[in-house]
């Protein structure tokens, strides 16, 4: 540009004072956030499983329950609650599975699921099973099936330095969302009612 | 000049003679006035030419108007418009647009009309007696019209409207202010030697040989697309899309790009004439900053051959230089962006973050990246930056994944972590989602408001705060700055250039970094923003001599003066 041809800018001297004062004019015009809508996340859903084999996790040490039963279908991959009482049916009690299920979160991305994990240890894999989930309790663990071992693999993770975040819902309130229509408590249920080949 | 009082009815009407004679404004301006204009920034543009003081209140009906359809994409742009025309409308309604919305018949002219006489004022000096009658008729026609329009805008919030007209003062102040650039260096060298220094680039960069001389040619390009099987997004018509945005998107995929993307946005394509076209006699290069011309009420500089020295790349930067005798200051917030966030959510951890350094190493710290007490690793930081941004308008982890380049799963533990160290955050972004799609509107901290509809999408609203409160940030800024009698260059997104005689230089500086800082602090509800002072540029400087060595865009510039300098370029030309 050509500096002697420039006009130097009508500049005034600027007023002195408390920065704040010269917005004092502006503050009224700020208009506080109402946030009146009252939102809420509901939990909808709660898997009851135990984790994939692609991820580590984390059980919880104290939301479990102990002495449960419920019963796999394979054929819809769910898991049945069974009730205490309804534990002597006769179409029930040759295919329970005594469990203790508990509250684990997953990694990455913290998700968490309802884990039945096998009381009893009759079996090598319902062993590894157990080990993981009480090994769990302390570090990231990932379990893999070996087909050739015809176990698990249990194994820690390298390198998670982060603890788990747990949901805020009680374990009892996890339990009615995970089970929800999946409660046998009396011999009319669907579950109960197909095992005894009434079809609905 | 025609204007009317609304209510004396009395009419004013005078030639650039009789203005030039005038101080002030021949109307009552003060504050139990308000000045009525549409786009208000050009007539008090007029009154800056004039040394007319600026009146007390100003009320903009094509702000006001904005105000009442931002975001509603049902009403603007007119679907029917573009099916005729088969052109997608961009920007804001004009003066005519404005009163089809809401079906004011007005005086009835046409756009073509309302430019024919646009164009015959621009382009003569000396009128006849019949341009003069025209002339006239088209000014009272505008004003009327105004009027019309002005009485048909549901304004149900004066206080705010009449800060949005103290910015389009602001504004106007910035327009007349303009950028200093080396225009002799510009001007007399740089554009007659633009072609030349193109077909250097071109033919060191164009490895692809997509050019022919300085023309590139589309057909080669889809070829070469072809022959490499990339995959490449395309036109609505099937053509490959051939964007320099594009481009440089696919570079990212395709790193064999990277030259050529490199190529095109700094150099090849430019066409530095647009910038040329800005710059007056004085030196200064002056573009229309179009304000509130964004959703989140944003100004968005540009102009029909005309572009704004900021947006074009950094190393044509280097060509700003002060007038004699002052200095040229860039202040620029520092993560504006996080900083709102944190201070309008209340976020305990967020703002401590920002209060205790930067947010990306903060953030990096608590997500169990970097130990608390180790040294700022760049490589931990420049992870973190894009999910700290992306997290604020719910960036997915794909997007994570695909801007970090890291896998999808430490994508989503990112994510993840962000939740668990910044709780608060996420509830309040969750909740300003939810009441703007209940409420229908959602509104930033100084009454910017944007319309909800159906086809709002969430990011949108997750990101409105951040942008719409930057923008608040700006406009506060430019209003106080101003009124002190600070002369505002140019705003830019988040920064400012100002102007200021070396002799107040210190003063002027601290002065403005207190009213940033201050505005900062009114629009997050209590967290004042910090503010750096990026560039001292002292006349007979020019920024491409003080700019570090490793600054972006300085070895470009140092290597095209060389160029020009030296004719070395010529001497290529001429034997190439």
């Amino acid at each position: 540009m050509s500096d002697e041809s420039a006009q130097k800018p009508d500049l005034k001297v600027v007023p002195k004072g408390d920065p704040a004062d010269i917005f004092n004019d502006l503050a009224a015009l700020r208009k506080a956030s109402k946030l009146t809508v009252k939102r809420k996340s509901v939990l909808v859903n709660v898997p009851v499983d135990k984790p994939p084999n692609n991820v580590h996790f984390r059980t919880h040490r104290t939301q479990k329950l102990e002495d449960a039963t419920v019963i796999r279908d394979k054929d819809d991959d769910v898991y049945f609650f069974i009730v205490p009482d309804m534990r002597g049916h006769p179409k029930l009690e040759p295919r329970l599975r005594p469990v203790t299920i508990m509250l684990t979160c997953t990694w990455p991305g913290n998700g968490f699921l309802l884990w039945p994990v096998p009381q009893k240890i009759d079996f090598k894999a319902w062993k590894s099973e157990k080990t993981a989930a009480e090994q769990a309790q302390n570090f990231w663990t990932q379990m893999v099936w070996n087909s050739e071992k015809n176990d698990f693999n249990v194994e820690t993770a390298e390198k998670i330095d982060i603890e788990p975040t747990w949901p805020k819902e009680s374990f009892e309130e996890l339990l009615k969302i995970g089970f929800a229509d999946h409660i046998v408590d009396n011999e009319d249920h669907y579950y109960v009612r197909r095992l005894r080949g009434i079809i609905d | 000049m025609y204007a009317r009082d609304e209510i004396s009815g009395a009419t004013i009407s005078l030639w650039q003679d009789e203005l030039l004679r005038l101080s002030p404004a021949p109307f009552d301006t003060g504050p139990d006035s308000v000045m009525v204009a549409f786009a208000s920034n050009a007539e008090l543009g007029c009154f800056l030419v004039l040394g007319w003081p600026f009146p007390t209140n100003v009320l903009d009906p094509y702000v006001e108007n904005i105000v009442t359809i931002n975001g509603n994409t049902k009403i603007w742009p007119p679907k029917n418009d573009e099916a005729k025309t088969k052109k997608k409308r961009k920007g804001r309604p004009g003066l005519l647009d404005a009163l089809k919305l809401y079906g004011v018949p007005g005086c009835g002219r046409s756009q073509e009309e309302k430019d024919r006489i646009r164009d015959m004022i621009l382009n003569n000096e000396d009128y006849t007696p019949e341009m003069r009658r025209e002339i006239q008729d088209y000014n009272k026609d505008d004003v009327d019209d105004t009027i019309d329009l002005t009485g048909s805008l549901p304004i149900d919030d004066i206080d705010h409207a009449l800060f949005r007209g103290r910015y389009m003062a602001a504004a106007a102040r910035e327009e007349h202010a303009g950028l200093p650039v080396d225009s002799e260096y510009l001007l007399d060298e740089l554009v007659p030697m633009w072609d030349a220094i193109r077909l250097h680039y071109i033919q060191r960069d164009d490895e692809f040989h997509l050019y022919d001389g300085v023309n590139f040619v589309e057909e080669r390009l889809w070829d070469l697309i072809q022959a490499k099987g990339w995959d490449w997004p395309r036109t609505p018509t099937g053509k490959y899309q051939l964007k320099v945005s594009t481009i440089g998107k696919q570079a990212a995929r395709y790193p064999e790009l990277k030259s050529l993307a490199r190529l095109r946005d700094q150099i090849a394509e430019l066409r530095i004439n647009k910038l040329a076209n800005t710059v007056g006699p004085d030196g200064f290069s002056r573009c229309p900053l179009l304000p509130f011309w964004t959703t989140t009420g944003r100004n968005q500089p540009s102009a029909k051959d005309k572009m704004f020295l900021p947006s074009l790349p950094t190393w044509l930067h280097g060509m700003l230089k002060p007038p004699r005798g002052m200095a040229l200051v860039e202040l620029d917030f520092v993560a504006e962006e996080p900083a709102i966030v944190a201070g309008l959510s209340g976020d305990p951890a967020m703002i401590a973050d920002y209060q205790n350094g930067d947010v990306h190493w903060q953030f990096a710290v608590r997500a169990g990246l970097a130990a608390p007490d180790a040294a700022v690793d760049n490589r931990i930081r420049d992870l973190c930056k894009p999910v700290c941004h992306g997290m604020n308008y719910g960036m997915t982890p794909y997007g994570i994944a695909a801007k970090t380049k890291k896998s999808l799963d430490w994508a989503r533990e990112m994510q993840a972590r962000h939740r668990y160290a910044y709780p608060v955050f996420h509830q309040w972004r969750g909740d300003v989602v939810a009441q703007a799609r209940f409420d229908e509107v959602i509104t930033s901290p100084f009454g910017w408001p944007m319309i909800v509809t159906a086809d709002t999408k969430t990011r949108t609203l997750m990101n409105f705060m951040a942008q719409a409160g930057g923008s608040d940030v700006m406009r506060l800024v430019s209003i106080v700055a101003t009124e002190c009698g600070i002369t505002i260059a140019a705003p830019v997104h988040d920064a400012f250039w100002i102007l200021a005689p070396l002799d107040e230089l210190d003063t002027t500086i601290a002065r403005m970094t207190e009213i940033m800082t201050e505005a900062g602090r009114r629009v997050t509800g209590g967290l004042p923003i910090r503010v750096k002072v990026e560039a001292v540029v002292r006349w007979p400087q020019c920024l491409g001599d003080v700019r570090a060595p490793d600054a972006k865009g300085q070895a470009m510039w140092c290597e095209v003066r060389e160029l020009v300098c030296n004719g070395g370029l010529q001497k290529q030309v001429s034997h190439g």
